[in-house]
């Protein structure tokens, strides 16, 4: 890179932003193949959440056929029970499946986010308080927390993305925390605090930025785990409405009777829940190779449920 | 040392307390309670309101807060925690009755995996590279993408709808009948097996390459050693450090594990227990729960410290 002296005072222009961006991106597909594949299935499965009326060949709420049919040239993979087309109801779940998982992981993650900065800078009694409840809650596994959870409330797409939304906050909170303990401890803070920035200043102009790698490397290595658990509480009956379709509940009605099921059944959701969780855990991990290899071999970024 | 269990093992009544003390306000902060629950659809007619808030009455729940979780703590700590509405039985009963079958999938979970996915690791990174290393990678890789439901309901399929032959299902304790009890405990055993497994060879695999590269493995090759000792005696031995502190961390998935294959194979457990009380809102069973699972999770975790300790000595606890 040639350094002009000016390039030191003028701000990049737009058009360098793009190119650094472009060559930040070829290097990740270069050094990260995996993650740079991982990105690949999301973008496919993205474009499938955000049209799948457009892709899909018949209605997914609507008998299409006779129940149980094979796969055929009408239907892809046959039909389910009620003789709905299984292809278009697992387009439909794409969008379903990972607009909670994704909506659950930016909430809970920003919940995690905002207490762990607060609490760890200022310490006192709000963080002790705050880290007990971290340590009472990280015993439980998030598919256990979302049980509770729905039990509490009404059924309803929000009450599923507020159930997993819970299981994720507390072992972020540790993680980030920490993080911040750190930060505080370095010398621009300290110096920042020795010509009176007010800390609201500290926190925005400091702390923050230098969380937002920690922020995304997290993100995106749990939105694979939130999607297992939104699965899970819809295979055993507990996510949303049975009509709606998502990966869960489908493997769960191909193998309500299992001598009609044929065995290509519950493949398509299966396969569509195994490579949305492939992608986002390859790109998480070539992200974090890339932002955060500190964070490698740490489980409190959650991955498994 | 000594100290540092003494203070783990004070911690944890302590967490415990706040725990329940967390659910029991959540409870009470929703509209709707056990009552609510129980009555569920026919509220309308203006008998059974009546009757609800006779109940609410008798069951206490028209008192304060902190009177009602005052009450709740006393009769727990005397070993009484409240009556089911789900099975209609005393909670102590359900769970005394269902913990076994639950305690023996999670021993087979765990003796399964380690004896698969280790072997298995130490294997993979051996043959590092090869097509052999390539294939046990991608299953585990597999292994870890693919969530519990998924492989319980693929192996029903392919026994039922390929092999066309229907496994033994429910539960009989092995105490009654050992034969019948691990045909029907075998599927549920292997559903769970497989997704234990996985993290293990993964985790060995990496330790091993690593540890491989250490000089005392060279030291060990250099003098002449065979193959099979230094992978066996010097690489193996500590490459599995890190696996007794995974073995501690993937109890909660265990125990998620327990709920989804109990209920697909029908075993009455305790994972099974947690869903059905959760979908029928049994508050005093979960209430108990929540107490049985934040209490086994913390023990766990300090059984592993503890034993990681005493494994590794370079570890001092303070």
């Amino acid at each position: 890179m040639t350094t002009t002296p000016t390039s030191l005072f003028v701000a990049p222009t737009i058009g360098a932003r793009a190119n650094r961006a472009a060559r930040g991106m070829g290097k990740f597909i270069q050094t990260k193949p995996l993650g740079a594949m991982g990105a690949f299935i999301l973008l496919f499965m993205f474009v499938v959440a955000v049209i799948p009326g457009v892709i899909a060949p018949h209605d997914p709420f609507r008998f299409a056929g006779q129940p149980h049919l094979s796969p055929s040239w009408t239907f892809l993979v046959g039909t389910d029970e009620l003789g709905r087309d299984i292809m278009s109801r697992t387009l439909w779940a794409t969008r379903n499946s990972m607009r909670i998982g994704v909506v659950a992981v930016l909430i809970g993650k920003t919940i995690a986010l905002t207490v762990a900065m607060f609490t760890a800078y200022f310490g006192g009694p709000i963080d002790l308080l705050a880290q007990r409840v971290v340590d009472a809650l990280i015993a439980f596994p998030g598919l256990i927390i979302a049980l509770f959870w729905v039990a509490m409330f009404e059924p309803g797409p929000w009450t599923v993305t507020f159930a997993i939304t819970i299981g994720l906050i507390p072992g972020s909170i540790r993680v980030i925390r920490s993080r911040v303990l750190q930060i505080k401890e370095t010398n621009y803070v300290e110096s920042a605090r020795a010509i009176g920035a007010s800390a609201p200043r500290i926190l925005v102009r400091h702390v923050l930025p230098n969380l937002v790698a920690l922020y995304i490397v997290i993100i995106s290595l749990s939105v694979g785990g939130a999607i297992l658990v939104e699965s899970s509480l819809s295979f055993l009956g507990l996510g949303v409405s049975p009509e709606t379709p998502t990966w869960g509940n489908m493997v769960a009605s191909s193998t309500v009777n299992l001598f009609l099921t044929g065995w290509w059944m519950p493949l398509p959701p299966a396969a569509g829940l195994a490579l949305c969780v492939y992608g986002f855990n390859m790109l998480g991990d070539g992200l974090r190779d890339v932002l955060d290899p500190r964070l490698r071999g740490s489980r409190a970024a959650g991955v498994r449920t | 040392m000594r100290q540092y269990i003494i203070r783990r093992l004070i911690l944890i009544p302590v967490t415990l307390l706040f725990l329940s003390l967390i659910f029991f306000m959540m409870l009470r902060a929703i509209p709707g309670d056990t009552v609510d629950a129980i009555f569920a659809e026919d509220m309308a007619s203006s008998l059974q309101a009546a009757r609800a808030q006779q109940l609410r009455e008798e069951l206490g729940l028209t008192r304060p807060i902190h009177v009602q979780y005052l009450d709740w703590l006393g009769h727990m700590l005397r070993g009484d925690l409240g009556h089911s509405f789900r099975y209609n039985k005393p909670v102590t009963q359900v769970l005394k009755e269902r913990w076994h079958p639950s305690f023996q999938l999670m021993i087979f979970a765990v003796i399964g995996g380690v004896s698969i996915g280790i072997p298995l690791g130490v294997f993979s990174a051996y043959k590092q590279d090869t097509r052999v290393d390539y294939t046990l990678r991608m299953i585990a890789i597999t292994g870890i993408t693919l969530p519990v439901f998924v492989v319980a309901a693929l192996l029903l399929i392919l026994l039922v709808g390929i092999f066309g032959w229907m496994p033994e299902i429910g539960y009989v304790s092995f105490f009654e009948d050992p034969s019948r009890n691990m045909k029907k405990m075998a599927w549920p055993a292997i559903v769970l097996i497989v997704a234990a497994s996985a993290p293990y060879m993964r985790l060995v695999r990496s330790e091993m390459l690593e540890v491989i590269r250490e000089d005392y493995i060279r030291t060990a090759r250099a003098k002449g050693l065979r193959d099979r000792l230094v992978v066996f005696r010097h690489a193996l031995r500590n490459a599995l450090l890190p696996v007794v502190t995974t073995t501690g961390l993937s109890i909660g998935g265990l125990i998620s594990g327990t709920v989804i294959t109990e209920s697909v194979f029908e075993v009455p457990g305790l994972g099974r227990t947690i869903r059905e009380a959760a979908s029928s809102r049994d508050y005093a069973m979960l209430q108990s729960m929540v107490i049985a699972i934040g209490a086994a999770v913390m023990v766990i975790n300090l059984l592993t410290d503890i034993a990681y300790g005493w494994i590794d000595p370079r570890i001092r606890y303070t």
